[in-house]
């Protein structure tokens, strides 16, 4: 059995077309800006208050990053972690040389940028701040941070992002060198940390822990990282080594296959 | 906490209002004495983390999630297959697990894995794993095959038990794990059912669709699968979308425009009528939004369930005197469909009908015999993948009868055709089963209404749904004239997202 329907109930046919609407649109905007009392029976209008906590989301590539990729083989690792924590922030990350803090903040967006100076009173002010390692031990290439991200994190109830830089140990010298190819470097974002709740001496293990992962694991996915790190086992990589070893390895070519057109 | 919602009665200050027809947006003016109908502020979201951590740590009716893990615990995290359009930034889903699953790191917990109780519904393809629960999850779990779709045929599915005389077989990996996390969010006050719809088999889904919420199969089939799994339920209650950039000004109300909003609005009315495909494609095609995670709600499923809905309701609800005779609905493209700016018909009745006019609070928006008024263009477009049950539905079924259980009883081999399964299991479209249980709900909730009218719409789609189509709105109120009068009272739903009717 099939319905009957109306005869009158054709289908529309054709491409929907473009239609000139902007004389009336643009009267009706102007007509609009003339203030005019809001209805009876609408609520009043709340007073707009500064907006501070916006959630931080890492898109594309942004002009300094496109920049310095002119400069440096740069490789942004982990952005994804950086989605929807709430600003500020503290990025905890590795200190291996003096081009650390532009490399880092020039990687990030200009609303995402940290800064080093009066990192307290920037948080108050809704400023991301970095806090760096101390220099490392002899042989060794992460250093050890002090408790104030931790603190900081803890006293402005924010996250810690920790951050792994490679290849930036002695950068400035390399840059000096009449090198074919550009430096590698790549920068590491991994799982925010939050302190509250937790001890200060704990927190900051914690950081330790997760940028000494990121520096020495960065190709190992979250899940096998945090599980490693909770079973306590070390990775290989973390322990002493020769000065010259470090440079090697950081001038280690690219071994993961590209995709070429032609195989 | 936002502005809560409210109701305003036109009066001669009212500014034009913003209505939405699928990818056009429009500024009209309605009669004095409509009322319509404001949700609350839509406001940018925080961070859910302590939220989270507080609902892990002090839940509903169960132990502190930590203190149910251990390190020979089997886990799995099933997440709810909640459409929330327009898709939200930051998914809260992907936040929810990464908390639960750092729990899970701590406790030492080797194996876990993650289902999606998406039911009959569309499973998800890995460009939507990440999409939802984000790169960390993605790339931890999605190469080694640890997050699976729901396939409600699976041939793997295992017996739970019976409940009057139906058997009940559920998701493998579910029925065998030590605890299952679930992990969802609210959206509107009725409930979804991820357990008892997503990770059952087809035969119980499809009995579910037949039975009412109060039916005791399906109260029965909730108690025999909470019986069978320990279940910790996680929700995050989530708030109205707020838009960007762009759209902000659809987030607003209309009177409060600042000169940003008001040139916003002529710049995308400019692109989408200079550009009638790509520039709504550009706008309205998956537009994203922030929703503020109003709270998070965990522990016992039963006591989660209620409890996030009395949280939805005491954020979203609006209070309304008195039944209205005409109710007006916007069907946006963008809050319909995921990818089409327009969206389907059979989406935007779904929208109109069930969504719109199904958020109250027991009593409808309009009285029994009133009218439905509807503002989309009901243009005949499905995606050829992903709704082709749907389109086979509305060319060939529908023409030939209306009546959901003759369209079950006739074309039942749909159910079964191989063309369509595959679709299902490989190629992220919906299950037969889905479509015909939507067009049963649309047909539940237009029986109440004397007439549907869709203002703009297609004549031969309005005619093949059962309603009817008028050029105007005044035509559309002209059309209802014979069933509520000259001088109906309207209630007008406006905006993006979705309002709780405490009619009374």
């Amino acid at each position: 059995m099939t319905r009957t329907l109306p005869s009158w109930a054709q289908p529309r046919t054709g491409r929907p077309r473009p239609r000139l609407t902007l004389p009336r649109d643009l009267a009706q905007a102007v007509t609009g800006l003339v203030p005019r009392p809001r209805p009876a029976s609408a609520p009043p209008r709340e007073r707009a208050s500064r907006e501070l906590g916006l959630r931080a989301k890492l898109t594309g590539m942004h002009l300094s990053l496109r920049l310095m990729s002119l400069r440096f083989d740069i490789e942004i690792v982990g952005a994804g972690n950086l989605d929807g924590v709430r600003q500020p922030l503290v990025f905890a990350a590795n200190e291996q040389g003096v081009l650390d803090y532009q490399l880092l903040r020039l990687a990030l967006p200009g609303r995402l940028r940290p800064t080093m100076i009066a990192p307290s009173r920037a948080l108050a002010r809704g400023r991301n701040v970095v806090v760096f390692t101390d220099e490392p031990l002899a042989g060794r290439i992460v250093g050890e941070f002090s408790d104030v991200a931790a603190g900081l994190a803890n006293q402005h109830n924010v996250a810690i992002v920790p951050v792994g830089l490679v290849g930036t140990f002695k950068l400035k010298d390399i840059l000096k060198l009449p090198l074919t190819t550009r430096p590698k470097v790549s920068i590491r974002f991994g799982a925010p940390i939050y302190v509250r709740g937790r001890h200060l001496a704990e927190a900051t293990a914690r950081t330790q822990e997760s940028v000494e992962q990121l520096v020495l694991e960065g190709d190992l996915t979250w899940w096998t990282v945090e599980r490693r790190r909770q079973s306590g086992q070390t990775p290989a990589a973390g322990r002493p080594a020769p000065r010259w070893r470090r440079l090697w390895d950081q001038a280690a070519p690219d071994t993961t296959p590209r995709g070429r057109i032609w195989g | 906490m936002s502005r809560p919602g409210f109701v305003l009665e036109v009066d001669d200050k009212t500014p034009p209002l913003m209505t939405m027809s699928g990818s056009d947006l429009r500024l009209d003016r309605f009669g004095l004495g409509t009322r319509v109908v404001y949700g609350p502020d839509a406001e940018r979201s925080s961070d859910p983390v302590g939220l989270i951590d507080a609902a892990l740590s002090a839940p509903t009716g169960t132990a502190p999630l930590a203190a149910q893990l251990a390190p020979n615990t089997k886990l799995t995290l099933l997440i709810a297959d909640a459409g929330v359009l327009p898709a939200p930034y930051f998914d809260p889903r992907r936040t929810l697990a990464e908390r639960v699953l750092e729990a899970a790191a701590r406790a030492g917990v080797d194996d876990v894995e993650i289902v999606i109780a998406n039911g009959a519904g569309q499973r998800w393809s890995g460009a939507r794993v990440t999409e939802v629960l984000g790169d960390r999850v993605a790339s931890s779990f999605l190469p080694d095959g640890l997050v699976a779709s729901h396939d409600v045929t699976a041939a793997d599915l295992v017996e739970v038990g019976a409940v009057d005389g139906h058997t009940v077989r559920v998701n493998r990996r579910v029925a065998e794990s030590d605890l299952v996390v679930l992990i969802g969010v609210r959206t509107s006050f009725v409930d979804s059912c991820p357990l008892s719809c997503g990770v059952t088999d087809a035969a119980t889904v499809r009995r579910l669709g037949a039975a009412g919420e109060a039916d005791a199969f399906t109260v029965g089939v909730r108690d025999l699968l909470q019986d069978t799994t320990r279940v910790f339920a996680l929700v995050a209650v989530l708030g109205q979308p707020l838009l960007g950039r762009p759209l902000r000004f659809v987030s607003k109300r209309e009177w409060e425009w600042g000169p940003a909003d008001r040139f916003s609005y002529v710049g995308a009315r400019q692109i989408a009528a200079g550009l009638p495909r790509q520039g709504a494609q550009l706008l309205h095609g998956g537009p994203k939004a922030d929703y503020a995670v109003i709270d998070v709600v965990g522990g016992e499923y039963a006591a989660v369930q209620g409890e996030s809905r009395l949280v939805w309701q005491a954020a979203n609800a609006v209070e309304l005197r008195g039944q209205a005779d005409v109710l007006v609905t916007s069907v946006w493209g963008a809050a319909i469909d995921p990818s089409d700016p327009v969206g389907s018909p059979l989406s935007a009745a779904r929208h109109a009908l069930v969504t719109q006019g199904g958020s109250h609070l027991g009593t409808p928006y309009t009285r029994e015999g009133g009218v439905l008024i509807a503002l989309h263009p009901l243009r005949n477009r499905f995606s050829n993948r992903r709704q082709s049950a749907a389109a086979d539905l509305f060319a060939k079924v529908l023409p030939q009868t209306t009546d959901p259980a003759e369209i079950a009883e006739r074309f039942a081999p749909a159910l079964e055709d191989e063309w369509y399964l595959d679709l299902y299991r490989k190629q992220f479209a919906d299950h037969p089963l889905r479509v015909f249980q939507e067009w049963a709900s649309i047909a539940r909730a237009t029986a109440r209404y004397s007439h549907v009218i869709w203002v703009g719409g297609d004549r031969r789609s309005a005619a093949v749904l059962g309603h009817r189509s008028a050029s105007t709105y005044a035509d559309a109120l002209e059309i209802a004239s014979d069933a509520v009068g000259t001088t109906p009272s309207i209630t007008v739903l406006r905006g993006a997202g979705l309002a709780l009717g405490d009619v009374r």
